[in-house]
């Protein structure tokens, strides 16, 4: 089934993580929108639920999930999308996200974004999960890109390839990880820009920025526990200045700093979507 | 190679020692699997510590981190949720420590906290609906949170002194006699507390659906006879009632 349009967002928000809840229960912080990892709601009650509920009277809220698993070779689990549904129909979201990723198979998950072969196969197998995910959520979704640290000997187009295809199956969005973009290109050995010209601009709705490591073997890896970094600022420069209206948004999830740090983060962003702005008009 | 053979053969990648390569992988990107091979048990073992906050420190880092590599090598994650990880660890620590009971006691005291953090929602007792009950047949709806186990150790001073971030928590020692650890949710607040044999059979009564008058007849097996069973059945019921172990009668 073909999903209505999603209206964009143009706003500069953060994720909800537990060293800022009290900012964010009392709408103090000066933020468009606040980001929720779903599955951290997705229980059955308690004081998760009656946080959120709480938060989401002072802000619009964005779901963001990591274990719906599109690309699993046996599916979807309905007890998952299930969960989600009941989540996303309490709290009205923004949108519904996850990542263009595996987490398991055969009752294992892995709990981890696994890297997918970019195959007419795997395309397929996304293409219908998200498809069906769209379907019982009654929403499109936002897929992200993800990082990665290896690639396959089936692979037969780039990523930015795969999405493009994905969203023109599905009719989904794009949730546009610009770390993400930067941390793979730079294991990949592929240009980054190349990969901003390939995908449907059109299509993305929200921005991710976040910080990477230095691992071994000299990859880079997501990390989530440093600031934004210099090429990824810049990066994210260059892709304001080709997309229309986002929802941007610091993403950290590790060694968190005062919500001071981030918010400083966040104005830097709104300051280069500004000037990109004003080269691009 | 098909998607469901590639996502088995990376599965059990992930289980392995790490050691091997992967045919789907293009040479040049095996050096990247080790990320995955080690995000996976990182992220295992962060959940573990995350939950079994007192157990941790109560063992250290390295019995517990000797511990939680015994439990994700046994136990495949299978759970949608991250948050499901530590059901069983109480019986790896088990298996480890058979002669320090406590620390399976741990275990078990912070997982059901989680658990009951967790749960599900239920309304708060209705008082005036207690008016006109036939309380010899009513039946006792227990709070679905609530959860107990039988311990034989100072499990919950321990506990406690590990919460409060005391230095020196009072070393592991034996009960006098077996007691029972109850846990459950009042309102938004996990809480616990130790009870002893008799009001455990009261307690498993009522959660089997039993009314008060065969909560009465255990309470009449104890010390205080048939004569005060009805007074300590009505002074139970009264806490049942104030800490929110007994939500609703039907």
């Amino acid at each position: 089934m073909i999903q209505p349009p999603l209206p964009s967002f143009a706003g500069f928000g953060l994720g909800m993580r537990t060293e800022h809840y009290d900012a964010f229960l009392s709408g103090s912080a000066p933020v468009d929108f606040v980001e929720i990892i779903s599955e951290n709601f997705m229980g059955d009650g308690g004081r998760p639920l009656h946080l959120l509920d709480q938060v989401r009277r002072n802000y619009p809220v964005a779901m963001h999930g990591v274990s719906m698993s599109i690309g699993s070779a046996d599916g979807l689990k309905a007890d998952y999308l299930g969960r989600l549904k009941r989540l996303a129909d309490r709290i009205d979201p923004l949108w519904v996200s996850d990542h263009l990723c595996w987490t398991g198979i055969h009752g294992f998950n892995s709990h981890d974004l696994l890297p997918l072969p970019y195959t007419r196969e795997a395309l397929d197998i996304a293409s219908a999960n998200v498809a069906l995910a769209q379907d019982l959520l009654d929403r499109p979704l936002l897929i992200e890109n993800p990082s990665s640290y290896i690639h396959f000997v089936d692979d037969a187009m780039s990523e930015w390839e795969f999405l493009s295809e994905l969203t023109r199956r599905t009719g989904c969005y794009l949730l546009l990880d610009i770390n993400n973009i930067y941390v793979s290109a730079t294991n990949h050995g592929h240009d980054p820009l190349a990969y901003l010209a390939g995908i449907p601009l059109d299509r993305v709705r929200q921005i991710h920025l976040a910080g990477h490591s230095a691992g071994q073997h000299g990859l880079l890896i997501d990390t989530h526990d440093h600031p934004v970094p210099d090429p990824v600022w810049a990066l994210f420069a260059e892709a304001m200045t080709r997309l229309g209206e986002v929802a941007v948004m610091i993403e950290r999830d590790d060694d968190i700093p005062p919500l001071e740090a981030l918010l400083g983060e966040l104005a830097m962003a709104r300051r280069l979507a500004n000037q990109s702005e004003s080269l691009a008009a | 190679m098909n998607l469901r053979q590639l996502q088995d053969d990376f599965c059990s990648y992930l289980r392995s020692d790490g050691a091997v390569t992967l045919a789907s992988v293009a040479p040049a990107a095996q050096r990247g699997l080790g990320v995955y091979h080690f995000a996976h048990r990182a992220t295992l073992g962060a959940a573990l510590g995350d939950v079994f906050e007192r157990t941790h420190a109560w063992l250290g880092d390295a019995r517990f981190d000797h511990a939680a590599a015994r439990h994700i090598a046994l136990h495949p994650p299978a759970s949608w949720t991250l948050a499901d990880y530590g059901a069983g660890f109480e019986e790896t620590l088990a298996g480890l420590y058979p002669d320090h009971p406590e620390v399976a006691e741990l275990a078990w005291l912070d997982w059901t906290l989680r658990v009951a953090f967790n749960g599900p929602d239920c309304p708060d007792l209705d008082f005036a609906s207690l008016a006109g009950v036939d309380w010899d047949s009513a039946r006792l709806v227990i709070n679905p949170t609530l959860a107990y186990r039988p311990i034989v150790t100072n499990v919950a001073l321990i506990w406690q002194a590990l919460d409060d971030g005391e230095p020196d928590p009072p070393p592991a020692g034996r009960l006098p006699t077996p007691a029972v650890l109850t846990v459950w949710r009042q309102g938004l607040m996990p809480r616990f507390q130790t009870i002893e044999a008799l009001e455990h059979e009261a307690l498993a009564v009522a959660m089997r659906g039993g009314s008060l008058g065969e909560i009465c007849s255990i309470l009449a097996k104890g010390p205080t006879g048939s004569d005060a069973a009805a007074t300590q059945a009505g002074a139970m019921l009264q806490r049942w009632m104030s800490e929110a172990v007994l939500v609703a009668l039907a």
